[in-house]
């Protein structure tokens, strides 16, 4: 039998399935017990990059120096929509330190976000690029900047989706405001039939806010020509996708172009494709024969590099008085931006709950604004603010508690497909998660406490894939000290990636996590994994680094075999040494092994692992929160969350609750007060900065406990794992919302969730 | 006066002249300044205006105690003249030299309390700025302490674990061993003030108040600046040149806190942070609204001067002051006058300051047991955030239980910081009771006028403008 082969892989990244052909690997392992049986994987291990990180001396693509390198900025449309009509660099030109400077008129046409152009001389957004600055500092960069005389001619702009769609809204591209022309549908049962069959309908509109990703390390390049060779050091989550896209930019084969990423200060979707700033400051570079760093500021952080959508979604859901779903409906209007992105909301009312009659139309609409891109757990987000709302209304119509109602409904087999799941056990998170928050202590009667300030629990589930594929690959090589490198073309942005590929390799090679490095990161010398989003990393990465290494082990008894002229049967192998007592006890090191090899490095490379066919992949999961509002002021204080997962296998305890901890609190802050602001009368964003886009701080952190209810999920690979990173933050504002419902009585149906706005419905 | 300024860095006294050709001008941020140098990397650029802490450096500077005091600082708001005579600690500086991690960095590192790691060094300097003080190591201590810095990926947990322990374990550390040394040295740099004069830029530190008024005259044109933290910004986001800068944060007059039978006088150049120390014993209310002013790194920096000169109308000082019937003190070279804050203050971002005068003092007078004193502030987030609406409430009794007189102060209701004058006055001759406060809030709510902006719309200033005086009726009464 082959040990690998190629296959048509289909798997979920982020809100699509992707299908792509891909090498597996076809050995089969002996699927690992339970973590308390491991030596390695599961355990709290601390991350092996801390030393780097709380020193100071992690170095990002921020921080790269090169010897004459230059510094470029960017000039950003100061207005919502218009068009060039002139352009003046000559005085920015003559500034002492400026060394080149491009705009439409002098770059190449190079085609970015479909039919527009790196420079385009009609701009769709305040932030929209419209110059290109090299200097010898920063500042003089910036003086460059205000020196370029631009003459625009303003156009009609419209900021919101609603307007957008209207036929007499201002026009951002030759096909409509709609994106690819029509809205997205589907439909399964009948939905009508469903509406007839229920005996209670509800039908209630929800809006969620553009959410800014705002990672604290800022979009950035350095990048270096070597003649024709270009090396680009890039804060980004898929260092091949960013070598695909610029080298396609600039007409040079992949070959030519290295993308290096070590370190990065978070990402979140927003880094998950190529900026225009590399292939801008790549094309100065090539001009001026220096190299070139180019470092976004917060505002053009908060512009121009990606959001989430908003959504504007009318939900219909219908219920028999015994509680059992028959229909669900979903309209939704979602602002793409400037530019084609996707803005869905519709997969949480497609897959979390089983219900036979489903329909749903969604619209990604133009706006004159910044496009949106993917933000962790795309669509999902904002869909289970909604989802999770609807069905805590519909129970209470039917008189029934919200958890009850959720387990009735409850998917037992993937509904969209009719599949079953590799594995389910929400049922499990429930009670887990309601036991921990005292789910029987919630108010009987929602807004019943009598005092200013009210205590209210609520919950919402969450369904997300994140069980990865192929390709993903890893080189393990074992050095003749024993020593071990694992090199994948994966990335770490700050997940924890380089420690869990140690974990992985330590327990199949039974040696200390210390011995093993783990490299990632470098299209030169790496070979290919995915990009690191859809939580997919280390689902699809960790399989590969286990392939390896069990390859790497079956070697190195092939050599102890060999060795010691000893069937396998008669060798034992622990921590790191060989061991028999045949003729005579004799003891080798893999190092000492290795050193007997003729090649000074052994090498394996692995591979993930198709996925099970006819088989669901998803992980599952429950927040409860328990929230005080002050009925004076307003003020929401989310005193705890619950957060009960099935995730698969955990690899490490304190990089998951790291995971969950932080996925939390940004569903806080989108539950409470992130919220893009554009002015309506100028088309200007209003709260470009971290002054006035408020992201939570120590203090809006609540208790927070976390239960993971999943051992293993052995259908999918031999890791059994699954992603963590979106799955956390999918149902906090659900929770929160419902748990300020249980509080006040009200219903909040917008985010995020100010004072104002409880305080409005308060008095209503 | 010298031209140079001289600070402690990387174990050694530095000199900078700013000499024709110096890469750096006297308002280089020193966050520019360190991410010029290739040993400092680790000094972060989050946002370049005090809100996110990844540039956060320790300041030391001597005591009288021959001592040095630590300040965690943005070193994004800091322009380079300003560390003159301190010693500046980055993260690159608290390991030994055999790479022995600190202990705040070393927990850090076991909790898991990085995880980018991007805002990690700025982190390890505020919790390293806090082990070298002797505040607690009580979790609101530390919240405090950690509120100036965001991370966006932890979620905070484990930086507050880390921080529980570290601070818990205070112990000597090799600061301690050579604070004296580095006291003694930073103190034979110049006490006498500092005058840099370049083609572009002038930029004086006078060393008394007297030098400051001769400075004044000498430049009119001048801008006064102490802490800064408002003033870097022109220079960070709008890219302001500003060619004259006198800098009063060296004057020692203005930096005095001092008790005079019946008030606490506090210079204008007194940071936010050493007001609040002063003020928690005898004006609780200030103490409370000066602990969620900005993070404690802008506290460290900005002046109780600056921010009631500044007049803006949702200043998070004046409210409270008015309230605690401040007075507030100016001089120009001769003369001197004082005059109530309500007069002070009047209008947006104006004052009754003239031309060569300066705010010098801030006089507190102390409460008698008749007088109830509450401060609120609403904002969108917790901490670092500036007020939607913020309210002060004094209420006076005299010998029975009416109010004999009622000052109900607001921030953020009007263009300017406002006293709520119908609900004062109705206010007046009456009970403290729950009917007469809500009678007074409904009031309160038809006074104002307020805007709608992206903080919030107008109903909702309106509305719980009024109930924080039902809240404080509620707070004084000892009900929820």
């Amino acid at each position: 039998m082959a040990e690998n082969k190629i296959i048509k892989s289909k798997f979920f990244f982020e809100e699509e399935e992707i299908e792509q052909l891909a090498e597996v690997s076809e050995r089969k392992y002996r699927p690992w017990p339970n973590n308390d049986k491991l030596k390695v994987v599961g355990k709290g291990i601390t991350r092996l990059d801390g030393y780097d990180k709380v020193s100071g001396s992690a170095t990002y693509a921020f921080d790269v120096i090169l010897p004459r390198m230059t510094f470029a900025k960017t000039l950003r449309c100061p207005h919502p929509h218009a068009r060039i009509k002139s352009i003046d660099t000559s005085k920015a030109e003559k500034i002492k330190g400026v060394l080149g400077i491009i705009t439409y008129l002098n770059a190449p046409k190079i085609k970015w976000y479909g039919n527009s152009f790196l420079f385009d001389p009609h701009l769709r957004y305040e932030g929209d690029e419209v110059a290109c600055v090299a200097a010898v500092s920063e500042a003089i960069a910036e003086q460059a900047l205000k020196a370029i005389k631009v003459e625009y001619e303003l156009l009609p702009f419209v900021v919101d989706a609603r307007k957008a769609l209207k036929k007499d809204a201002p026009k951002l591209h030759k096909e409509g405001n709609v994106v690819r022309g029509k809205p997205s549908k589907y439909n399964r049962g009948d939905l009508q039939n469903g509406l007839k069959e229920a005996d209670v309908v509800i039908e209630q509109t929800f809006n969620t806010q553009v959410e800014i990703h705002n990672p604290t390390e800022p979009h950035g390049s350095v990048v270096n020509w070597n003649g024709d060779h270009l090396t680009i050091w890039d804060s980004t989550q898929g260092v091949f996708r960013v070598r695909s896209q610029v080298a396609a930019a600039l007409g040079l084969p992949e070959s030519n172009v290295r993308v290096i990423k070590k370190y990065m200060g978070g990402g979140f979707g927003s880094k998950l494709e190529a900026g225009k700033y590399t292939v801008m400051a790549a094309l100065l570079a090539k001009t001026i024969g220096r190299p070139v760093r180019i470092a976004l500021d917060r505002r053009e952080m908060n512009l121009a590099v990606g959001n989430r959508p908003d959504s504007f979604q009318t939900l219909k859901g219908a219920v028999t008085k015994d509680g059992r779903l028959t229909a669900l409906y979903l309209k939704s209007i979602g602002s793409a931006g400037a530019y084609p992105a996707g803005t869905g909301c519709a997969w949480p009312l497609r897959s979390m709950y089983d219900c036979p009659n489903v329909s749903v139309e969604e619209y990604g609409v133009y706006i004159n604004a910044g496009r949106a891109r993917a933000f962790r757990a795309p669509g999902h987000v904002q869909g289970f603010f909604a989802l999770e709302q609807l069905i805590d209304m519909l129970a209470e119509k039917v008189n029934m508690d919200p958890l009850e109602f959720r387990l009735q409904n409850y998917a037992h087999e993937e509904p969209n497909w009719h599949i079953p799941y590799t594995s389910k056990l929400l049922k499990q998170a429930y009670l887990v998660g309601a036991k921990s928050i005292g789910w029987e202590q919630r108010n009987k009667v929602a807004g019943s406490q009598s005092g200013p300030i009210k205590t209210g629990i609520g919950m919402s589930s969450q369904i997300w894939w994140g069980g990865g594929g192929p390709p993903a690959y890893a080189n393990l090589k074992l050095n003749r000290d024993g020593s071990v490198q694992i090199i994948a073309g994966s990335q770490d942005l700050g997940t924890g990636t380089y420690t869990i590929l140690a974990q992985v390799a330590s327990e199949v090679l039974d040696i200390p996590v210390e011995k093993i490095e783990v490299i990632l990161g470098d299209t030169d010398t790496a070979p290919y994994c995915g990009s690191s989003g859809g939580s997919t990393t280390a689902a699809s990465v960790t399989p590969a680094v286990r392939d390896a290494a069990e390859q790497m082990m079956d070697k190195l008894y092939s050599a102890a075999m060999a060795q010691f002229d000893l069937p396998k049967n008669k060798i034992k192998y622990a921590k790191g040494k060989f061991s028999t007592v045949e003729p005579k006890p004799r003891v080798l090191t893999i190092g000492q092994l290795a050193r007997k090899m003729g090649e000074r490095v052994l090498e394996t490379v692995g591979r993930r692992e198709a996925n099970p066919k006819g088989y669901a992949i998803n992980s599952f999961g429950a927040q409860f929160a328990e929230v005080a509002v002050d009925t004076n002021t307003g003020k929401i204080k989310v005193q705890k969350i619950v957060a009960a997962y099935d995730i698969g296998r955990v690899l490490n305890r304190l990089t998951i609750d790291n995971q969950i901890h932080g996925g939390i609190i940004q569903g806080l802050g989108f539950a409470l007060f992130e919220d893009r602001i554009l002015d309506r009368n100028t088309g200007k964003m209003l709260n470009a900065n971290f002054h006035d886009y408020k992201v939570p701080t120590i203090k809006d952190t609540p208790e927070i406990e976390i239960h993971i209810v999943s051992e293993t999920d052995n259908r999918l690979s031999n890791t059994g794992v699954k992603g963590v990173g979106e799955p956390a933050m999918i149902p906090t504002p659900a929770a929160v919302a419902n748990a300020v419902y249980n509080a006040i009585g009200k219903r909040i149906t917008s985010l995020p969730l100010t004072p104002d706005k409880i305080l409005m419905a308060l008095q209503s | 006066m010298t031209q140079q300024i001289s600070f402690i860095l990387d174990g050694r006294v530095h000199q900078l002249g700013f000499e024709p050709g110096s890469p750096y001008t006297p308002i280089t941020t020193v966050l520019q300044y360190l991410r010029s140098l290739p040993n400092h990397k680790g000094v972060k650029e989050g946002c370049a205006e005090g809100d996110c802490g990844a540039c956060t450096v320790v300041l030391a500077e001597p005591s009288a105690d021959g001592k040095l005091n630590y300040k965690a600082v943005n070193s994004c708001l800091l322009f380079l003249p300003k560390l003159h005579g301190k010693q500046l600690i980055t993260v690159e500086n608290l390991q030994d030299a055999q790479g022995t991690l600190h202990p705040v960095q070393q927990y850090v590192a076991d909790s898991n309390g990085a995880q980018c790691g991007f805002c990690t060094p700025g982190i390890v300097m505020s919790l390293f700025g806090h082990y070298k003080t002797d505040l607690s190591a009580e979790r609101e201590e530390i919240e405090d302490t950690l509120s100036g810095n965001l991370c966006r990926c932890t979620g905070y947990q484990p930086i507050f674990d880390a921080a529980l322990k570290a601070l818990d374990e205070r112990k000597e550390d090799r600061f301690s061993q050579e604070e004296q040394d580095v006291a003694a040295q930073l103190k034979t740099i110049s006490q006498s003030g500092v005058r840099i004069e370049t083609t572009t830029h002038y930029y004086s530190f006078p060393a008394s108040l007297q030098e400051a008024f001769t400075e004044m005259e000498a430049h009119p044109g001048a801008l006064l600046l102490s802490g800064a933290t408002d003033v870097a910004l022109k220079v960070t986001k709008q890219h302001q040149q500003l060619p004259e800068i006198i800098d009063l944060s060296l004057v020692p007059e203005l930096k005095k806190i001092e008790t005079t039978g019946d008030m606490l006088r506090i210079g204008g150049g007194v940071s936010v942070n050493e007001v609040l120390e002063a003020a928690q014993k005898p004006f609780p209310a200030l103490y409370k609204i000066a602990k969620r002013f900005g993070s404690k790194q802008i506290r460290h920096l900005a002046t109780v001067g600056g921010n009631l000169a500044g007049a803006s109308p949702i200043g998070d000082l004046t409210p409270v002051l008015m309230a605690l019937k401040a007075r507030v003190r100016v001089m120009r070279a001769k003369e001197q006058r004082t005059m109530a804050l309500d007069d002070f203050i009047t209008g947006y971002r104006q004052t009754a300051l003239q031309e060569g005068e300066l705010l010098t003092h801030i006089e507190i007078p102390f409460l008698s047991e008749q007088i109830k004193i509450g401060a609120y502030k609403i904002s969108k987030r917790r901490d670092l955030d500036i007020a939607t609406v913020s309210a002060a409430f004094r209420l006076e009794f005299g010998a029975g239980k009416q109010i004999s007189e009622a000052n109900l102060v607001y921030g953020g209701m009007a263009a300017m910081t406002k006293h709520a004058r119908q609900a004062e006055d109705f206010l007046q001759g009456k009970e403290w009771n729950r009917t007469h406060a809500e009678a007074a809030a409904r009031l309160i709510r038809d006074e104002f006028e307020p805007i709608s902006d992206a903080r919030s719309g107008a109903d909702f200033r309106r509305i719980v403008a009024g109930n924080l005086l039902i809240r404080f009726w509620a707070d004084d009464a000892g009900t929820k």
